[in-house]
Parts: C-alpha cells; sequence; structure tokens
C-alpha cells in the first residue's frame, strides 16, 4: 500500500475535538438462553487525529461496540456520539465523512473488486476516479478486475471500501486478520499514513504488537467495559515499573542487597536468572544505588525492566479477571 | 435517486437476472421455431374420417338412418399471430410472474447471504432510503425482464406467422388489446417481484419466499372449497396477480373471485403496501449482519 498516493482531501478537522464519544453504552442480545450482554456500561472518547487502538479478547465486545457506533444495531441504553452528533439519529448527516470495515469485507463474489466498489460509490454519487484511487492505496489494483470470491479474504478491498470516501474518520473492525506478515506491514503503513493526514483512524486488533506500533492511543476493554484508556506511552510507563539489578557476586551478594532494599521499604523479588527485580519507577532508580552502596554492595548493572502492550494487556484484563471473578 | 440508480445496476448485473431472461428467450425461440415449422394449411384427405348420419326413406315411407364414412379437412395448424398471441402473452405473464418471485427474493437474498449489506448500510445507513430503493429497482428490473421476453416472443410470433404462417386481423383494435396484454405482463412480474422482495427482507432466505408464493397455487384453487381455508383464500396474494396476469374477463381468470380489472390491481396494490410497508419497519429496526 503506497501511504502518500491517496493525499486527497483531508478535509479540515473542525470542533468537536472528539470523534467518537461512547457513554454508558449497554447492548443485549436475546439468545435463546436469555439476554446476553455483550457490551455493558461502556464509556470512551475518541479524540480526533490520529489513530486510536481499540484491544480486547475475543467475545469482549470490540465489535458489537463498533456496530453499535457504526449504526449497524441498536444499543440498548447509552449514549453515542460520532464527530459531533448522535448516533443512529443524526448518523445520516456525518456517514459521507466515515469510512467502515466491520467484521469480514462483504461484498457479491460474482462481482469484480473494482464493480464492488463502483456499486457502492455510485449510492454516493463517488467517480470512477476515487475507486481507482483507493484501489491503488491499498495494493490492489492489479487484481482489482478479478472476481472478489478469487480473493483470499478481501480484506484490501474491504479498506478500500472503507477509505473510498475519503473519511475523516476511519474505522477498522480487525483490519489485518488473516494478512501475511506483508500485508500486515502495508495495512500499518496505510493507517499511519491516513493517521498522518489528520484523520482519525479507530482500528480495533487483538495484534498487540502491531497496536503498540501503530496507534497513538489505546483503550482496552475486557466484559464489556473499558479497563484502560490513554496514550500507549502512558500505559507502557504506568502500573508497577520495575528494574533489574545485577550484581558481581550474586551467589554472595544477592541476600545481602534483598535485605537492604527490603529495609528501605522496596519490594524486591528475583527473576528466572536470580536477578534482583525491584520495583521503582525511572525517577526513583538511583536511590537505589544508593541504597547498596550503604550496605556495602556495589552493583554492575541496573536496567529499567520495559513492559510490552501485551504485558500490560495481559495485567489488566487478568485484574478485570480475578476482580469480577 | 443515486441510491436508486445503483440498486438498478446491481439488480441487471446479476447473472440469474441475465441468465433467466436469455434461458426464457432461447426456450420460445425453440418452442415457436417447432410450431412454425410444423405448421401446416388445412389438406383434404389428411384429416380423420367422420362418419356422416344420412336418412333414408324406404318404399313403404318408413325412414332408416345409415351412416356414411366422410372426408373432413386436417385443422389449419399454421402459427395465426392475429389469434394466439393473446394466449401466448397470457402464458408468458404467468411463467414471467414466477421468474419474478425468484428474481425478487434472490435480489435481496444474495445480500444476506453474502453480508453486502453491511456494506451497504456503511454508505447509506437510511434504511428506509436502501428498503425503498431496493423495491423499486426490483420492480423496475422484473417489469423490465418481463417487457424484453414478452417482446421478443410477440416478435418471433409475428416472425413466424409472417414467414410460415397466417396474418389475419391485426388492426388497431387488435394492437391496442396486445398492448394490454404486455401491460399485464408488465405489472405482474413487478408486483409479484416487489411481493417476494419483501417476503425475503423479513425472511432473510430466498428460498422462504419462493414456497411462500409457491404454496398459494394449491391454497387458492384446492383449498379454496374448503370451509377453513376458503375465506383465508380469498385474499392470498398469489389471487391478485394471478387475476392481473390473466383478465378477470378470461376463462382463466373467471375462478379468482375477483370482479373487475380495477379490483385485481387494488388487490395486488393494497398487499404490495402491506407487505413493502411491514418489512421496512422490521428492516429498520433489525441488526444487519
Amino acid at each position: 500500500m503506497r501511504g502518500s498516493s491517496f493525499v486527497t482531501h483531508a478535509r479540515p478537522l473542525e470542533p468537536p475535538v472528539t470523534a467518537i464519544e461512547l457513554e454508558d453504552l449497554r447492548v443485549a442480545y436475546r439468545g435463546r438462553r436469555g439476554s446476553v450482554i455483550a457490551v455493558n456500561g461502556l464509556s470512551l472518547t475518541v479524540p480526533t487525529g490520529g489513530v486510536f487502538g481499540f484491544l480486547g479478547a475475543n467475545g469482549a465486545g470490540k465489535t458489537t461496540a463498533i456496530r453499535a457506533t457504526v449504526g449497524l444495531l441498536r444499543s440498548s441504553t447509552g449514549r453515542i456520539r460520532v464527530l459531533g452528533v448522535d448516533v443512529p439519529r443524526q448518523l445520516p448527516s456525518v456517514m459521507d465523512r466515515i469510512g467502515a470495515l466491520v467484521e469480514q469485507p462483504s461484498f457479491f463474489p460474482n462481482f469484480s473488486g473494482r464493480r464492488n466498489l463502483m456499486l457502492l460509490a455510485r449510492a454516493r454519487g463517488i467517480g470512477a476516479k476515487r475507486v481507482d484511487a483507493a484501489i491503488e492505496q491499498v495494493g490492489l489494483a492489479p487484481r482489482a478486475d478479478s472476481r472478489f470470491a478469487t480473493y483470499s479474504l478481501g480484506m484490501k478491498l474491504g479498506i478500500a471500501a472503507a477509505i473510498l470516501k475519503d473519511p475523516e474518520l476511519v474505522v477498522l473492525d480487525e483490519p489485518a486478520n488473516g494478512l501475511d506478515p506483508p500485508g500486515i506491514l502495508e495495512v500499518r503503513t496505510l493507517l499511519r499514513a491516513l493517521g498522518a493526514q489528520g484523520r482519525t483512524v479507530f482500528v480495533s486488533s487483538h495484534l498487540l504488537s502491531e497496536v503498540e506500533h501503530t496507534c497513538d492511543r489505546v483503550a482496552i476493554i475486557a466484559h464489556g467495559r473499558c479497563i484502560a484508556s490513554g496514550r500507549v506511552d502512558d500505559l507502557l510507563a504506568g502500573g508497577l515499573a520495575r528494574h533489574r539489578v545485577r550484581l558481581p557476586d550474586p551467589a554472595r551478594q544477592n541476600e545481602v542487597a534483598r535485605d537492604a532494599l527490603a529495609r528501605a521499604g522496596y519490594a524486591v523479588t528475583f527473576d528466572e536468572e536470580n536477578l534482583l527485580v525491584v520495583e521503582v519507577g525511572a525517577d526513583r532508580a538511583h536511590e537505589v544505588t544508593h541504597t547498596l552502596a550503604d550496605a556495602g554492595v556495589f552493583l554492575s548493572e541496573l536496567a529499567p525492566i520495559t513492559r510490552s502492550l501485551e504485558d500490560v494487556f495481559l495485567e489488566l484484563t487478568r485484574a478485570d479477571r480475578d476482580r469480577n471473578g | 435517486m443515486r441510491q436508486l440508480d445503483a440498486e438498478l445496476r446491481r439488480f441487471f448485473a446479476r447473472r440469474i437476472v441475465r441468465g433467466a431472461v436469455v434461458m426464457t428467450v432461447l426456450v420460445a425461440i425453440v418452442s415457436i421455431g417447432i410450431i412454425t415449422v410444423r405448421g401446416h394449411p388445412p389438406r383434404a384427405g389428411a384429416g380423420r374420417a367422420v362418419p356422416v348420419p344420412v336418412v333414408v326413406t324406404g318404399p313403404n315411407g318408413q325412414q332408416q338412418i345409415t351412416y356414411s364414412g366422410g372426408e373432413t379437412p386436417a385443422h389449419d395448424t399454421r402459427i395465426d399471430v392475429g389469434r394466439s398471441l393473446e394466449n401466448t402473452l397470457q402464458a408468458m405473464a404467468i411463467v414471467m410472474l414466477l421468474i419474478s418471485i425468484v428474481l425478487g427474493a434472490s435480489f435481496v437474498g444474495a445480500d444476506f447471504n453474502v453480508g453486502s449489506l453491511t456494506s451497504q448500510l456503511l454508505y447509506e445507513p437510511r434504511r428506509w432510503r436502501v428498503h425503498l430503493s431496493k423495491a423499486v429497482a426490483v420492480a423496475i428490473g422484473c417489469a423490465v425482464a418481463s417487457a424484453v421476453v414478452c417482446i421478443a416472443i410477440g416478435a418471433m410470433v409475428y416472425g413466424g406467422s409472417e414467414l410460415h404462417g397466417i396474418v389475419r386481423g391485426i388492426d388497431a383494435t387488435w394492437w391496442h388489446h396486445r398492448a394490454v396484454d404486455l401491460g399485464r405482463a408488465i405489472a405482474t412480474a413487478a408486483a409479484a417481484g416487489v411481493m417476494a422482495y419483501s417476503v425475503t427482507v423479513v425472511a432473510h432466505r430466498t428460498s422462504a419466499a419462493i414456497v411462500v408464493f409457491l404454496a398459494q397455487f394449491p391454497f387458492i384453487h384446492i383449498a379454496a372449497s374448503t370451509p377453513l381455508f376458503g375465506p383465508l383464500s380469498k385474499y392470498a396474494p398469489f389471487r391478485g396477480l394471478l387475476a392481473i396476469a390473466t383478465d378477470v374477463h378470461s376463462a382463466a381468470g373467471s375462478d379468482l373471485r375477483i370482479r373487475t380489472n380495477a379490483g385485481a390491481f387494488l388487490f395486488a396494490g393494497a398487499w404490495i403496501v402491506i407487505l413493502v410497508g411491514a418489512s421496512g419497519v422490521i428492516f429498520a429496526r433489525s441488526e444487519v449482519r
């Protein structure tokens, strides 16, 4: 996908500054065994501009929340505002500014990719040039005239349909699902390019490393509720910051160092390499060296233990599971 | 209008539409070709001998009836556009009615089957607009398909009659009546397509709509005389479609219990309004996948 080839009409963003606002959203399905709550009091604010990741395990309620956001289903209670208008009542007034891909792309299997896009484009008065540009943008040009049934998953065509309207807000539900590594890289490049153009990209995924590399902000949901939200850097920096301490003679010094640090009030454990792990943030890491020096222990390495988004996600979802039994 | 334009393009781009029209015309070409080629003028001696009663009076005045073998000419089997096109168009109206049920039902049935309605609603979220555009597209599409088939068949019958048949009694009145027949076929196809489409919007399956309509055949013909189903069958939508297709004053239309053509149109129209309205309400409220 060529990120720079589709810089067309990225409209200047106007107030309000939030692209999506979900307020105490609740969606329940009627199943055979009674009511199933898919989204349970979800509140979320997605600011305009940049790439926003929407994370959650399978069944957490991501797709249901997205379907309600773009008007494909009615929420039971709660409030949804997209680009400053209430959904679903006023959704038609902003739908031209929203591009979305929800779940698997669904097109007519016997029509070519180009014809499928043309049929969608016609309904909104979008010309053939824009269709060609969208196809080019997602790197589908060589296969655009093949039948959709011959596409492996059609994810790229779904993304092309989402960006066809040259939207301010792009909502993508698991866009990298089923793609091979080069395909995932292309999607990542495209999402970054769209975000850099001033658009808001709201992307759900369970590919945590992808989200970490692509998104500026994330929200994590579990059991239909938002359990964390914020900038990716803040989430990674938050929680229990830890440092690893390597000593010149661990067999002899570990116990001495642990006792000294424990007396100073630090929580200390050992990792699988038998190295000391001290719960302390970067801002107070130097105090560890003082404490150890005072105890006559001189360390050879003090390194921060960096957390990945996967660590944060697992930590938060595990904590939520423990809280909810 | 843009939505309707897109729906019409989607309708006519489907292979089942083009396939149904082409297949119907091909079958008609073969049938009319055979009828045309095999037709012949009346030939003396070729017909079946029919005994002719002869009254013989005896010498005493007594009368006696005897039979003598006679010969009658065979029937004229040549294709005769002036006489046969009316029946042909009525038959085609029934055929196109059935085909339109399949076309109308499968139009949105395919959407539900492949899930493409999701993509469409992400472009046009006003569901009533989508629903009505699809209904109108089905009506126009089925009407055009029916018109193409009927005109093609009419042209073949006329051509066959000119080449190897009889062309007589063709005057302005005849043309007027055939235009009315053509209009009936078109209206029937449009109405049937829209009704089947509406049922599929609720049922989500093409086969459900086809079954719902075909099940009415025995309902209005066989069960009509039973105490329970008789009164109900009077209001079956299929009755209105058949009444439009066959003309209530014709022999075929005489047992449909609809007495005037205006009544037939009103009856079918009421059903269309009910079905499109009810399915629209359900479509507007339901989750689309």
